[in-house]
């Protein structure tokens, strides 16, 4: 089922670059349906898992992977209706495309819940921290796409400094709930570990991070960060996000090793 | 006159007090901030392997945080009331501005943008102001200021979002609560495991009370290969206090005279194993053993000696074929049996798993001798894990995270914003002119789309003026 998702992500995305390139009214109506479907096939599966599962699906890589592409989809259409370009939602869709289909390679067997597991805490802890990376894996769609015009169009100034105020907006919509996943984590590992910080490398991975988009975001209205700089700046901080997230389990031993 | 008492922001200014020079110049180096923050980055990621770990505990480790706190409170101590005098002086200003402002500050214009412009008749000007009014109110401003100049002129301030100039200062503020939060926890905490058996009575550490587990409880999941959650029933004694019982849960601590315990793990050990001796299709037992794991039990009557080599709660065949246990809940108990025939012999006969109502098909040789084994009662007791803590940072810890969140927020989702109306007459006795110019913002692109509607607005509603 969810390669059907994933295939009717992909039908949209290419509509959606023939309607670019065409600037056909009709590619523009398949694409919507395309991705409507496949949104709706999308949210019907998370939907089912949690049923079957009896719990918001959260906790292994594979259910904060989908849910962490549905996210995407539905913050990048948010962000088109806030900001305006409707190619905002082609990158979401391109950023839960390449989510999706890492996680067609992944077990996708339930698995029970671990009694440490079994708290709020979880829901608020993971739920803040997708919201967030999908608002990062957007203004890194977003970022790519400044390094692109920049190298390309260097002097449409006006067109870059809307784009650089979109990043630093959806940077501004991630950060306090970066903060909010950051806190929550912490306050829970106080309650079920007895501490509030491990110095756990996923610990100190997600505190980079949002040192990174606190710093990102500080030099912004503090020294003026602008143009090639802050958006260099801005894809560096989803670079370590996507370190944090996959890599940190994969290269050292943590007490988040069930994520 | 307006424009030097209200729209104005603090410059930086050089302290006369030499003192305070120098403390500026040894907390307030922004090169050395910079440097702190990035080789904390690197003390915190080097602290990630095992072999580094003890770098957190180290006393140049918690020296250094306690720079950096030193950095930001005095950061903060030096920011704060200008931050508070500015956030009230609008409000002490109105009406009518006749203030000076802070005295001993030095003042910079801040940048305006031309919003609107727009002349009208001058009998309208009371419409004109009142419709400026309404669409600014409906947008969410408040009129914070209001100077009349003379001369036919006269300025209104309107804000909205003020609170927003605190947010990345709360931030500022909260990492330092919690660095001084993490500097107290490491001086002053104490943090350890420690394991209780059933029935097994301790003095608890710091307290005067006698903690005894007196039940330990698995609830298994409903396929029952994993436990779903697991809890002690502890009976906490205090001297010339009645004897109280708590429950300790998974993500549930408590809470017993400034200590608090965590429960974190468990184990069960193995007390007594019986094992029951068959002869092949005989249902009564020739002898039945009281055994322990490891330990090598002789049965002179049939010449042969038994041990139980290893034990499965819940026995099953792994991904490679071998034995293990799916879980510490006893489902599907499993003794590994080594068999020594004659009793004396110093390697086994044989071996073989053994289960509890199960009777296994001997390998012996000679039918007249075929014996076999089952796994008759176990006596078990569980073991909790708990985790003790004494955090005294742990209040100031919350109050950091609270802070935290909440500047974050304030930064992030709120912006200040600040616009300048200024009406003037153009032509003494005919015409008035409205402008009006923004101050700068934080979040220029949301601040030009709410102009850019708020100027639609403004042209809709003073069309023929």
């Amino acid at each position: 089922m969810m390669t059907g998702a994933v295939a009717l992500y992909f039908l949209s995305l290419v509509f959606s670059l023939i309607g670019w390139k065409t600037r056909g009214k009709l590619f523009a109506v398949i694409e919507g349906f395309f991705l409507t479907a496949g949104w709706a096939l999308h949210s019907y599966l998370i939907l089912k898992r949690s049923i079957e599962a009896q719990r918001f699906p959260l906790t292994d890589t594979y259910e904060t992977l989908i849910v962490f592409a549905w996210l995407i989809v539905v913050l990048s259409f948010y962000a088109t209706l806030r900001l305006g370009p409707r190619w905002i939602k082609s990158l979401g869709m391109t950023a839960a495309l390449c989510l999706l289909v890492f996680s067609l390679f992944i077990n996708d067997t339930i698995q029970p819940l671990m009694p440490s597991l079994r708290s709020g805490w979880l829901y608020v802890h993971v739920g803040a921290y997708l919201i967030a990376y999908a608002s990062f894996a957007i203004a890194f769609g977003l970022s790519a796409v400044f390094f692109l015009t920049f190298l390309r169009h260097r002097d449409k100034k006006a067109m870059l400094d809307n784009l650089e105020g979109m990043i630093f907006r959806v940077i501004d919509m991630g950060f306090p709930l970066l903060t909010v996943g950051l806190a929550c984590g912490s306050m829970w590992a106080s309650i079920s570990w007895g501490r509030f910080w491990n110095w756990d490398a996923k610990e100190v991975w997600a505190l980079t991070t949002w040192l990174i988009y606190a710093g990102c975001l500080h030099l912004r209205h503090t020294q003026n960060l602008r143009g090639m700089n802050a958006a260099l700046l801005a894809m560096m901080g989803f670079i370590v996000i996507l370190f944090t997230y996959i890599g940190v389990n994969l290269f050292f031993p943590t007490l988040h090793s069930y994520a | 006159m307006f424009d030097s008492i209200v729209i104005k922001r603090y410059r930086k200014v050089k302290p006369k007090n030499p003192a305070i020079r120098i403390f500026d110049r040894v907390f307030l180096s922004i090169p050395l901030t910079i440097f702190l923050i990035l080789s904390l980055g690197v003390i915190s990621i080097m602290g990630v392997s095992p072999s580094f770990r003890t770098i957190f505990q180290s006393r140049l480790f918690l020296g250094y945080l306690c720079y950096i706190v030193l950095m930001m409170g005095y950061c903060s101590a030096r920011r704060w009331p200008g931050l508070i005098k500015s956030y009230c002086y609008h409000k002490r200003i109105f009406p009518p501005a006749q203030d000076k402002g802070p005295s001993g500050s030095s003042f910079d214009p801040v940048e305006k943008k031309e919003v609107f412009n727009f002349s009208f008749k001058k009998e309208n000007k009371p419409l004109a102001t009142g419709h400026i009014r309404r669409v600014l109110i409906r947008q969410g401003y408040q009129k914070t200021a209001y100077c009349d100049q003379g001369q036919g002129e006269e300025k209104f301030f309107y804000e909205k979002a003020k609170l927003s100039i605190f947010g990345s200062h709360i931030v500022h503020l909260a990492i330092a609560v919690l660095l001084l939060a993490g500097i107290i926890t490491a001086w002053g905490g104490r943090f350890y495991d420690f394991s209780i058996r059933e029935g097994e009575t301790i003095p608890l550490e710091g307290t005067e009370a006698l903690l005894t587990l007196e039940k330990f409880a698995v609830i298994p999941s409903v396929t029952k290969e994993r436990a779903d959650g697991y809890a002690s029933r502890l009976r906490i004694n205090h001297p010339g206090k009645p004897i109280e019982w708590q429950t300790l849960k998974v993500n549930r601590p408590l809470r017993i005279d400034g200590v608090r315990l965590y429960q974190q793990r468990f184990n069960f050990n193995i007390d007594e194993l019986r094992i029951a001796i068959f002869y092949e299709n005989k249902d009564q037992p020739v002898k039945v053993l009281k055994m322990g794991i490891n330990r090598r039990v002789v049965v002179p009557e049939l010449n042969i000696a038994l041990e139980v080599s290893d034990f499965f709660p819940d026995f099953y065949f792994d991904e490679k074929g071998h034995p293990s246990t799916r879980s510490h809940i006893l489902r599907n108990p499993a003794g590994h049996l080594l068999i020594y025939s004659p009793a004396n012999s110093s390697l086994p006969d044989q071996e073989q798993w053994i289960f509890r109502g199960v009777m296994p098909h001997s390998k012996s040789k000679d039918a007249s001798e075929r014996l076999e084994f089952m796994l008759g009662g176990i006596k078990s007791r569980y073991t909790s894990g708990i985790k003790y803590a004494k955090n005294p940072g742990e209040f100031i810890t919350y109050l950091g995270l609270i802070l935290l969140v909440g500047g974050s927020f304030l930064s992030s989702y709120q912006f200040y914003r600040g616009l300048v109306i200024t009406v003037k007459e153009d032509i003494p006795g005919m015409t008035s002119h409205v402008d009006v110019r923004a101050l700068k913002c934080k979040n220029i692109f949301g601040f030009e789309k709410e102009m850019n509607e708020m100027v639609k607005n403004f042209k809709q509603r003073m069309e023929g003026l």
